[in-house]
């Protein structure tokens, strides 16, 4: 069959540039996280040395806790404001398009750029506390970026700014998605406003949740440029994440056996996620 | 009255969500030395576009460079996913559970940790920094979209593709004639999203684009930086945040139907 | 995007910059500010005029021209000459290094023997040239500001707490500081010398003394050294020692610690100084002297030995030493250094480094004496109890420990 031939000729060579490129470099990485290597790679076996310098590493294990606090509001805001949001918009208003593109436009900017405005807006001195202040408040603090406790959060607000329109735009797909049958009937059962919304609706959302948890969960494992542009990990380390503290022992501290074992660690996580879903969608392809 | 509210919450969270921008665009608008001594929410005293004119000086070298970049990489990678796509849909070969299973992981790995093995390999490889390179870095590292198109594709019924293989069409003329026009909402969708990633990226594209030919995100990461004075230029630096953000919200702001209609039609599949 | 971790990915790019060497020789440097671009100017000018055909190569930060030239080490493409602060054992334990013969060799021994020692390999052979000395413990002040209240520049610590307190209720932030580590480990330093001594300081932080590290002193030293957070804004989280030292030459901050580069900051506002600002030694430190000093590292490179040689010999030179330390902001390191030209804060720091030399009492900065995994551990303890309201000093002193008991 010529024509399976050619397709797969096309296919096959980009299979293999991409297992190097993919888990070619993924391997390289994990044989350097098995090595002491510091300051060059070394071939020097050392076993899971590096893991455990990893684990008692107050540093990663302060990390692996605020990756814990973001992560549970960074998924679950989203979800709850994106979720509104597609409600509202569904609702078929005026300049529905206008406001579909503000409460999406946040995707567009890089974490640079939303890093960056989110720093100038949380300044404690010339920030929106100091635009409160001058509008009489004059007690009013908003020091989230100096303070240990709360940076992390300072974190949160800039991720759910950026993430929450395209959650939004899951969700309204969703929306549209829903038979119109299905509504009608229900209608004429009599069911409206918020049996509707319980009973039918957020039922078949199913599917756009879990888009959505799909991409929200690995997005906060994955989190680095944000935590550079908005707190350098700071004050301190407090509000440092693995991926932030994984470049940090790779590049500037030069421990690349180190930087190379939670890189894996960071892989793993993203892994625990992903191969569940990989493995179910594949055992689906057969069956379907 | 229920719409009344409906309006006033929309509008309500519309402002909200405006405010960083908006902020921004007031404060690029001031002259340097306001900012050292006011807030970011004082209105210009003398509103003027001083510090656009400046961050247009600087930056507009690198907005042709990202257009570079960003055009051949979509159109490359988004080309090849749906070829791929296609492929691995329709096409039965020994071992396409593994490379699914794969290829789903591969979509969810964080490349920043390739960084330092790509860079080392790279040099060994004599190659040379340049957008070339940059841009096939990108293409290899968006394989995984192909997913996008093979989901979509399952849909699709082998009867459309059985009757224009008896029309005599061969491989290419079946991408090229049935796959592609139908596969439009998937399309725009990847096209979208990858060029954003594309024209938002940095870090690749600091260390594999050519050194006096920088992207966008690259140059404004590096205005920033160079500060000789303590004062931070922050009229200037908001000017050229919004300037580099700008094709990606025009982008949002005349395909952002498309956009959803293609999540509709399945983009993103649970 | 913060300067260190940009520069720390450009560092990478450079990687792969066509590295042919069309040069004799190339210095790898992060002199990249404009003192030290100027410097840096000079001593190519220098090397030109004494026949060594030299090419440098700028990164921006100085732990990315680390990564940097780790970097190009992996690649095979090292540069023959780079600028470190790190210890040059360090370097010698992962690449061979050069050996600039006896007459360097000899004027190498000529030098403070806090520098000299430095300066040589594990085999006692020379392989580093310094270019300046840099004071790191000076405590900056605003004489107009003070002068408006009525206070003086505090002698000691007890003196300097009365002054900021007074600064404080008059409605003037007592002490300028930034976001980065580095800032810290100044005003730590600063009571640590200025408290304790010389000797605390050595055995406790470079040798870490578990006993001295555990005790009730360093507890009070930390104890001093949060405290010292109270004379501090909350805006320091987003400016560096510039925007720092930019708070006192407006005039609404009184105090700031960090090394003798802020000298030139103060020049170029048109600062005198004695009269609107002043440079002492932290208070309670005296003459000490606690000091890093710009150092070039040769890497083994047979074909190029030679070169290697005569551009070591060059820039050791009593007057290019000299010239090259004033572009730069700094004090030369030769003894015998022509001091004229160099301002008033210039020549005490230099006055004060000569006589500490000749009682055997300088300090040289951690970062050449402590290994990197501690240097850093070190910084990332004192940077999270400041920013701690939280962690007690006693918590502090066990991960101090711990931080410096680390080995690579």
């Amino acid at each position: 069959m010529n024509e399976r031939r050619t397709a797969l000729a096309c296919l096959i060579p980009l299979l293999l540039i991409g297992a190097v490129f993919f888990y070619g470099f993924l391997l390289w990485t994990g044989w350097l996280s098995l090595t002491r290597s510091n300051l060059l790679p070394s071939n020097d076996f050392v076993g899971l040395k590096q893991y455990e310098r990893l684990l008692l590493d107050p540093r990663w294990q302060a990390a692996l806790w605020n990756l814990l606090r973001f992560s549970f509001a960074f998924v679950l805001l989203p979800l709850a404001i994106g979720l509104g949001l597609a409600l509202l918009l569904d609702q078929r208003l005026r300049g529905e398009g206008l406001l579909r593109w503000v409460w999406l436009h946040p995707m567009a900017l890089s974490m640079v750029v939303t890093g960056s405005a989110w720093r100038w807006l949380m300044d404690p001195e010339q920030g929106i506390a100091e635009g409160v202040r001058s509008l009489g408040w004059t007690g009013f603090r908003w020091d989230w970026l100096a303070q240990e406790e709360m940076a992390v959060y300072a974190l949160v607000v800039a991720a759910v700014w950026q993430i929450s329109g395209f959650v939004m735009a899951l969700f309204l797909a969703g929306l549209r998605g829903i038979d119109e049958s299905m509504l009608q009937a229900a209608r004429l059962d009599g069911a409206a406003g918020w049996k509707l919304l319980r009973r039918v609706i957020l039922p078949q959302l199913g599917p756009s949740l879990f888009s959505a948890l799909l991409v929200l969960l690995p997005a906060a494992i994955k989190t680095f440029d944000l935590v550079v542009v908005l707190t350098e990990g700071g004050p301190g380390q407090a509000s440092e994440l693995p991926a932030f503290y994984m470049f940090q022992m790779a590049f500037e501290r030069s421990r690349l056996g180190l930087g190379a074992a939670s890189s894996m660690v960071l892989v793993m996580m993203v892994l625990s996620i992903a191969l569940p879903y990989a493995i179910v969608r594949s055992r689906r392809r057969v069956t379907a | 009255m229920k719409r009344l509210t409906l309006y006033l919450l929309a509008i309500a969270a519309a402002v909200v969500v405006a405010l960083p921008l908006l902020l921004m665009l007031m404060n690029s608008l001031k002259s340097g030395g306001e900012i050292q001594h006011g807030s970011f929410l004082a209105l210009p005293r003398e509103p003027g576009f001083a510090a656009w004119r400046q961050a247009w000086a600087q930056l507009s070298g690198s907005f042709g460079i990202s257009l570079m970049l960003a055009v051949p990489t979509v159109l490359l990678s988004a080309g090849l996913a749906a070829l791929n796509g296609f492929v691995l849909c329709k096409y039965r070969f020994r071992g396409e559970r593994w490379v699914g299973l794969l290829l789903v992981l591969a979509f969810f790995l964080p490349i920043k940790v390739y960084l330092l093995p790509l860079a080392i390999t790279m040099a060994r490889l004599g190659l040379d920094r340049s957008l070339g390179l940059l841009i096939a870095i990108h293409v290899i590292y968006s394989l995984p979209l192909a997913l996008f198109f093979r989901n979509h594709f399952l849909a699709f019924p082998d009867e459309l593709l059985q009757a224009a293989r008896l029309d005599g069409a061969g491989f290419w003329r079946l991408l090229w004639r049935v796959v592609l026009p139908l596969s439009r909402p998937i399309f725009v969708v990847v096209l979208i999203l990858q060029f954003t990633t594309i024209w938002n990226e940095y870090l690749f594209g600091l260390v594999f684009g050519p050194e006096d030919a920088r992207p966008i995100t690259a140059a404004l990461a590096q205005l920033s930086a160079q500060t000789e004075t303590g004062a931070r230029a922050y009229p200037l630096e908001m000017a050229a945040a919004l300037l580099a953000a700008a094709p990606t919200l025009i982008v949002y702001l005349l395909a952002g139907r498309h956009f959803t209609r293609g999540l509709v039609a399945g983009a993103v599949k649970g | 995007m913060t300067r260190l971790a940009l520069a720390s990915v450009r560092a990478l790019a450079l990687l792969l910059a066509g590295v042919a060497q069309a040069a004799d020789l190339e210095l790898l440097h992060s002199w990249t500010s404009g003192s030290e671009a100027a410097m840096v100017t000079e001593l190519k000018a220098a090397a030109q005029r004494g026949g060594v055909d030299l090419k440098t190569t700028a990164v921006a930060g100085s732990s990315n021209a680390n990564t940097l030239l780790k970097a190009r080490f992996l690649s095979g493409h090292a540069p023959t000459l780079a600028q470190t602060d790190k210890p040059l054992r360090i370097w010698a334990e992962a690449v061979p290094l050069a050996d600039l013969g006896p007459d360097v060799g000899a004027q190498i021994a000529a030098l403070p023997h806090a520098v000299a020692v430095e300066l040589r390999d594990a085999r006692h052979k020379p392989a580093a040239v310094p270019l300046n000395v840099h004071r790191l413990n000076t405590l900056w002040s605003n004489r107009r500001v003070l002068r408006v209240h009525g206070l003086g520049v505090p002698q000691d610590w007890d003196e300097f707490h009365r002054t900021a307190a007074a600064l404080l209720r008059a409605g003037v932030l007592p002490l300028a500081i930034g976001s980065s580590a580095g800032q810290k480990l100044s005003l730590f330093v600063g009571i640590v010398l200025g408290r304790a001594g010389r000797d605390f300081f050595e055995r406790a932080v470079v040798q870490a003394d578990p006993a001295l590290l555990a005790g009730e002193r360093m507890a009070a030293l930390l104890q001093e050294f949060r405290s010292l957070k109270g004379y501090t804004d909350a805006g320091q989280v987003s400016r560096d020692w510039t925007g720092a030292t930019a708070l006192l030459l407006q005039g609404r901050a009184a105090f700031q610690f960090t090394g003798d580069w802020a000298n030139g900051e103060f020049q170029k506002a048109g600062w005198r100084p004695g009269v609107d600002y002043d440079c002492t030694a932290a208070p309670g430190n005296g003459g000490l002297h606690y000091f890093e000093f710009d150092r070039l590292v040769f890497f083994a490179q047979p074909a190029r030995l030679g070169s290697q040689q005569r551009l070591a010999g060059l820039l050791l030179q009593a007057d290019t030493s000299a010239r090259l330390a004033r572009l730069k902001g700094g004090i030369p390191v030769r003894r015998d250094a022509d001091l004229s030209g160099f301002n008033a804060c210039a020549q005490r720091s230099a006055a004060d480094f000569r006589a500490g030399e000749a009682r055997g009492e300088l300090v040289l900065a951690l970062s050449a004496r402590l290994g990197e995994s501690a240097y850093g551990g070190l910084r990332d303890v004192l940077s999270a109890y400041w920013a701690s309201e939280r962690m007690t000093p006693q918590q502090a002193q066990t991960r101090l420990a711990q931080a410096l008991r680390q080995k690579d």
